[in-house]
C-alpha cells in the first residue's frame, strides 16, 4: 500500500498507456514511472517487446519472457496488460483506456496508430486532454518518415558518430545507443512539459520525437560552427580530435564546453583496457596544482608550460612526459593525487568499477537492491537526482506479462467479471496455445 | 526583443540561473520551452563566453558559438555577488523566482548568503535545483571536473573507442560536451516534475542533480551486463561495447563516406532481399547458397557475410547504399558530417528541425537546431543574450514590484 509520502511523487495520479518497446520509449516511461506515474505497458505475447529476450542471468537455464534482466532494469515500476490490438475487441479496450489515461506513448513506425483508427485527432475526440508522445527514427512527417533507425544508425545520420574519433582514423562512434537513452530523456521532458501545460489549458499535446533530431540537437556547438561560420567537416582529418578540446594549432576540436591542455586519457599501472586516468588542465592555476602533485625537480617546472596558450601548442610534448608519471601509478591513485591539488582528473571507470569500486555511487546509493518476482534480489539503476519532498527510487514492480490484466480491466475500466472472462476466452487478452510463462529459445544477447 | 512563438509550456515560470557551465543546458531546455530564464553573469561574462568557436572566428564575449548554443532564449543580467548591492538584487530575484538553477560549485551560493533554507522562508514555493558534478554529498563531492573527466568517471569513456586495428587502444571521448547535455536533460526533467508537484503542494523543494549519477545510469547495457552476468564489456569501433567480439558494421563506401550496415535483426525476409539486391549486380558471391537461408546458419557465418557486405559497400556510394538498404527494410545509414544534415530537406524543409535565429552582433540569421520535443510546435528559440543585455530592465522591474512569481 502506498504511504503518504509515496502519494506525493510528482506524477501521482497520472496514468500512461505505453505501447513503446525496445529502449528509447521504455526509457522515457521508466523515468515517468519513477516520478510517480502509473505506466501500463501493453503487449501481445506473440510479438512482445524484443528486449524481453535479451540478457538473462548468467546461469539461467529457464529463459522466459518474464526473467530477462536488461528488460527488468529498463521496465521497473511498470504494469503489464496483454491485449491483441489486431482484434476489434482489443481496439475497443484500447479506446476505453484512452479515455482513462493522461498520456499515450509508442515507438512504432509512423502509420500504426492511424491504422488502428487512433491518430491524434481520434485520440482527442476520445479524450481532449490526451498527451500523445511517439518516438521514431525520423519523426512522423517528411520524406524519410518510413525509414527505420536503431540507436546506432540514428547516431550516424544525425552527425554524432562522425564527431567521435581520433584524427586520421575512421569514426569511433558511440559504444552504446546514446540516442535511445537521450530520446527517452527528451521524451520524458516533453511529456512533463505537456502535463504542465495541460494543468493550465486542459488541452493535450502531440509530441512527435525523432531520434535523429535528438542527435542533431545534441551535437553541440559544432553544428553552429558549420551553420554560422561555414566550417566544413567533410573530409577533415583533425576533427574530432580524440580526447582533446583544442588542437595544437588552437582550433577547437572537442566542443566540450571547456578548453585547455593537457587534455587526455593517460595509461596507468595494470595495463588493462580501462587502466587509464583522464586529466584536464583548464587553467594556469590547475597547471600549478599538477606540478605540485607530481613533485618538483621535473620537466614540468619549465616556465614555458605555465601559460594555457603555450601548453596548447606543446600538447604532444607534455603528453609524452605526463604518461611517464601516470604509468607508475594505479588509476585511482593518479586521480586522488591530482584531485588533492585541485586538478580535474578521474580514473576511466568501466561498468564494473561503477558497480563495485566507485565510492561516490556507493555513498549516494545510486544502485538499489530490489526483490524481483522471478529474479530474486538484484541490483537496479536508480534515479540520478533526488528531490527533498518525494522519494524517487524505482518501486519494486515489473510488467510480468498479463499480470495486471484484471486490475486494468476491472479497476481502471470497470468491466464486469463476465466481460473480462469473455475477453480471455476469445483470446483478446491472451493468445491461444501460449503458456503463461513463454519460454525464450535464443537470447538476443 | 523578438519573442519566439509556438508551444510555450513553461510560460510564466521564472528561472534564475547561476552557472559555471554545468547547468546551462538545463537552463536552455527550460528557456526554449517558454520559461523566462534570467542568467546571472559576472561583469566580464561567464566563462563559457570565452570558449570558441567564435562568430567569423573573431573572439568576443558576444561572439562565442559555445555560449550561443547553451544560452538561447535566456536573458543576461550582470550582478556582482561579492558586493552587498549585487547580493541584494540576487536575493530579491530569488524571492520572486519560480525556480533557481544552481550550477555553481557545491556550497558556493550558500557561502554567499543564498542558502535554500533561507530563501524558502521568503519563497516557500521555490524549486531549487542544484546541478553539480558529483552531487551534494559523498567523498567526491568537491572534486574538480571537466567534460572529459566527467565522461571518464561516469563510465561513458570506457565504452567508446576502437577495435585495435582500427585505431588506438585507449578510450576515445565523443565530442560535444555530452556530460553537460546528459545532466542538463536529467535536471530539466527533475525541475518540470517539481513544478507539477508544486501545483498540488504548498511547498517547493530542493533538487540534487549529479552529473556523475546522470552519466552512470545512461549507458544502456554496460552496467546491467555486470549486475546480472558479471561480464565486462569491450570497446568496438562505432558499435556497442559488448562482452565479446561482434560483427563489424562500419564500412567505407565508394564516395569515401562510411556506412553503418547493422547486421542485427536481419531476419530471413530481409536477408533474402539483401541477397537479391547484391545478386542483381552480380555481387552476392556465395550468399545465394541454401546454407545461409536460416538464421541459425547465418549466425555462424556472420564474419563472411559482413565481408560480402563490405565489398558491396566499397563498390557503391553511401547515398545509394542508404536508399537501397532502407527500401529493403534494412535500417542502414550513412555516417554524416554535421554539415550534411543541413543539406537534407527532410530536416530543413519538411520537419522544421531548424529555426532561423538572428544573432545580436551581426543581425544575420543562422540555423539553430530545435530541441526535439519542440519540433513541429512552432519556432521555440530566440537568440542568446548579449552580456548584461537585460541588467537594467530586470533591475528596474525589481525596484518596481520586487519581482513576482507568476506561475500557477
Amino acid at each position: 500500500m502506498a504511504t503518504e509520502k509515496e502519494n506525493k511523487r510528482p506524477l501521482a495520479g497520472i496514468r500512461i498507456l505505453d505501447f513503446s518497446w525496445s529502449v528509447a520509449g521504455p526509457t522515457m516511461t521508466r523515468y515517468l514511472a519513477s516520478l510517480g506515474a502509473e505506466v501500463i505497458k501493453v503487449e501481445w505475447p506473440e510479438h512482445p517487446d524484443p528486449m524481453r529476450s535479451a540478457m538473462f542471468l548468467r546461469d539461467e537455464t529457464n529463459k522466459t519472457l518474464n526473467n530477462g534482466t536488461f528488460f527488468a532494469n529498463l521496465n521497473v515500476g511498470k504494469r503489464s496488460l496483454t491485449l491483441n490490438a489486431r482484434s476489434t475487441r482489443g481496439i475497443r479496450v484500447i479506446r476505453d483506456l484512452v479515455r482513462k489515461c493522461d498520456v499515450l506513448t509508442e515507438s512504432f513506425s509512423p502509420a500504426v496508430l492511424e491504422k488502428w483508427g487512433l491518430g491524434f485527432e481520434q485520440l482527442k475526440a476520445l479524450n481532449p486532454g490526451i498527451i500523445y508522445a511517439s518516438i521514431s527514427g525520423f519523426g512522423h512527417t517528411g520524406p524519410h518518415k518510413d525509414k527505420g533507425t536503431w540507436g546506432p544508425t540514428a547516431q550516424a545520420i544525425g552527425g554524432m558518430t562522425f564527431m567521435s574519433g581520433v584524427p586520421g582514423c575512421q569514426p569511433a562512434g558511440w559504444g552504446w545507443s546514446y540516442l535511445d537513452v537521450a530520446s527517452g530523456y527528451f521524451g520524458a521532458i516533453g511529456v512533463l512539459a505537456a502535463l504542465h501545460e495541460r494543468r493550465r489549458t486542459g488541452e493535450g499535446t502531440r509530441l512527435d520525437l525523432s531520434q535523429v533530431e535528438v542527435g542533431i540537437s545534441l551535437i553541440g556547438p559544432a553544428m553552429l560552427d558549420h551553420a554560422v561560420n561555414g566550417r566544413s567537416f567533410v573530409g577533415q582529418t583533425v576533427v574530432p580530435g580524440g580526447n582533446r578540446s583544442v588542437a595544437p594549432n588552437g582550433q577547437v576540436v572537442g566542443y566540450r564546453g571547456d578548453e585547455g591542455a593537457p587534455s587526455g586519457v593517460y595509461p596507468t599501472l595494470g595495463g588493462g583496457p580501462n587502466d587509464y586516468c583522464a586529466i584536464s588542465v583548464l587553467d594556469d592555476r590547475q597547471w600549478q596544482g599538477l606540478k605540485s602533485a607530481i613533485g618538483g625537480g621535473t620537466w614540468a617546472d619549465e616556465a614555458r608550460f605555465d601559460k594555457t596558450h603555450d601548453r596548447i601548442t606543446a600538447q604532444d610534448e607534455i603528453d609524452g612526459h605526463l604518461v611517464e608519471w601516470t604509468m607508475t601509478k594505479e588509476k585511482y591513485e593518479v586521480m586522488r593525487l591530482l584531485q588533492a591539488h585541485g586538478v580535474p582528473a578521474s580514473a576511466v571507470q568501466c561498468p564494473r568499477d561503477l558497480a563495485e569500486h566507485d565510492p561516490q555511487i556507493g555513498a549516494r546509493g545510486l544502485h538499489v537492491t530490489l526483490e524481483h518476482p522471478r529474479l530474486g534480489r538484484q541490483r537496479f539503476e536508480g534515479m540520478p537526482f533526488r528531490m527533498s519532498g518525494t522519494p524517487l527510487d524505482p518501486t519494486p514492480q515489473w510488467p510480468i506479462l498479463g499480470q495486471d490484466n484484471d486490475y486494468v480491466l476491472r479497476d481502471v475500466l470497470g468491466y464486469s467479471q463476465e466481460e473480462i472472462g469473455s475477453l480471455a476466452s476469445e483470446n483478446v487478452t491472451w493468445p491461444k496455445n501460449v503458456p503463461t510463462e513463454p519460454r525464450v529459445e535464443r537470447s538476443l544477447w | 526583443m523578438v519573442t519566439a512563438t509556438g508551444f510555450r509550456p513553461l510560460r510564466g515560470v521564472r528561472v534564475i540561473e547561476f552557472d559555471l557551465g554545468i547547468a546551462q543546458f538545463a537552463g536552455r531546455i527550460l528557456a526554449d520551452a517558454g520559461a523566462e530564464v534570467i542568467k546571472i553573469e559576472v561583469a566580464a561574462g561567464n566563462t563559457p563566453r570565452n570558449f570558441g568557436p567564435f562568430l567569423d572566428n573573431r573572439q568576443g564575449k558576444d561572439r562565442s558559438l559555445n555560449f550561443w548554443y547553451y544560452n538561447t532564449s535566456k536573458q543576461s543580467v550582470v550582478l556582482d555577488l561579492s558586493s552587498p548591492e549585487g547580493l541584494d538584487a540576487a536575493r530579491e530575484l530569488a524571492a520572486g523566482a519560480t525556480v533557481i538553477i544552481d550550477g555553481m560549485e557545491v556550497g558556493q551560493l550558500d557561502a554567499l548568503g543564498l542558502r535554500y533554507e533561507d530563501l524558502k522562508v521568503v519563497n516557500p514555493r521555490l524549486v531549487y535545483c542544484a546541478v553539480t558534478a558529483f552531487g551534494q554529498d559523498g567523498p567526491w563531492r568537491d572534486y574538480a571536473t571537466s567534460d572529459l573527466v566527467q565522461l571518464a568517471a561516469g563510465g561513458l569513456l570506457s565504452v567508446c573507442g576502437y577495435d585495435e586495428p582500427d585505431g588506438p587502444p585507449y578510450p576515445v571521448a565523443p565530442t560535444g560536451g555530452q556530460s553537460r547535455h546528459i545532466v542538463g536533460m536529467t535536471a530539466a526533467m527533475a525541475v518540470i516534475a517539481a513544478l507539477i508537484a508544486r501545483s498540488d503542494a504548498d511547498e517547493g523543494q530542493f533538487i540534487d542533480v549529479s552529473a556523475h549519477d546522470s552519466i552512470a545510469v545512461s549507458l544502456e547495457m554496460g552496467v546491467p551486463f555486470w549486475f546480472y552476468q558479471q561480464r565486462e564489456v569491450v570497446r568496438h569501433t562505432a558499435r556497442h561495447a559488448m562482452p565479446g567480439p561482434t560483427p563489424r558494421w562500419q564500412h567505407r563506401c565508394a564516395d569515401g563516406k562510411y556506412l553503418l550496415a547493422l547486421p542485427l535483426y536481419i531476419d530471413d525476409t530481409r536477408f533474402a532481399a539483401l541477397v537479391d539486391w547484391f545478386g542483381s549486380e552480380g555481387m552476392a558471391e556465395d550468399l545465394t547458397d541454401e546454407k545461409y537461408q536460416t538464421a541459425g546458419n547465418r549466425a555462424g557465418a556472420m564474419d563472411h557475410i559482413i565481408d560480402v557486405i563490405g565489398r558491396f559497400c566499397a563498390a557503391h556510394d553511401s547515398a545509394t547504399m542508404f536508399h537501397g538498404s532502407q527500401a529493403r527494410r534494412l535500417p542502414w545509414a550513412p555516417v554524416n558530417a554535421p554539415d550534411e544534415i543541413l543539406a537534407d530537406p527532410h530536416f530543413t524543409a519538411h520537419r522544421h528541425t531548424f529555426v532561423e535565429v538572428r544573432d545580436s552582433v551581426s543581425g544575420e540569421p543562422h540555423l539553430f537546431a530545435q530541441l526535439p520535443f519542440l519540433v513541429g510546435q512552432g519556432d521555440a528559440i530566440s537568440r542568446p543574450p548579449k552580456l548584461g543585455e537585460h541588467t537594467d530592465l530586470v533591475k528596474a522591474a525589481l525596484k518596481h514590484d520586487g519581482g513576482s512569481d507568476s506561475a500557477n
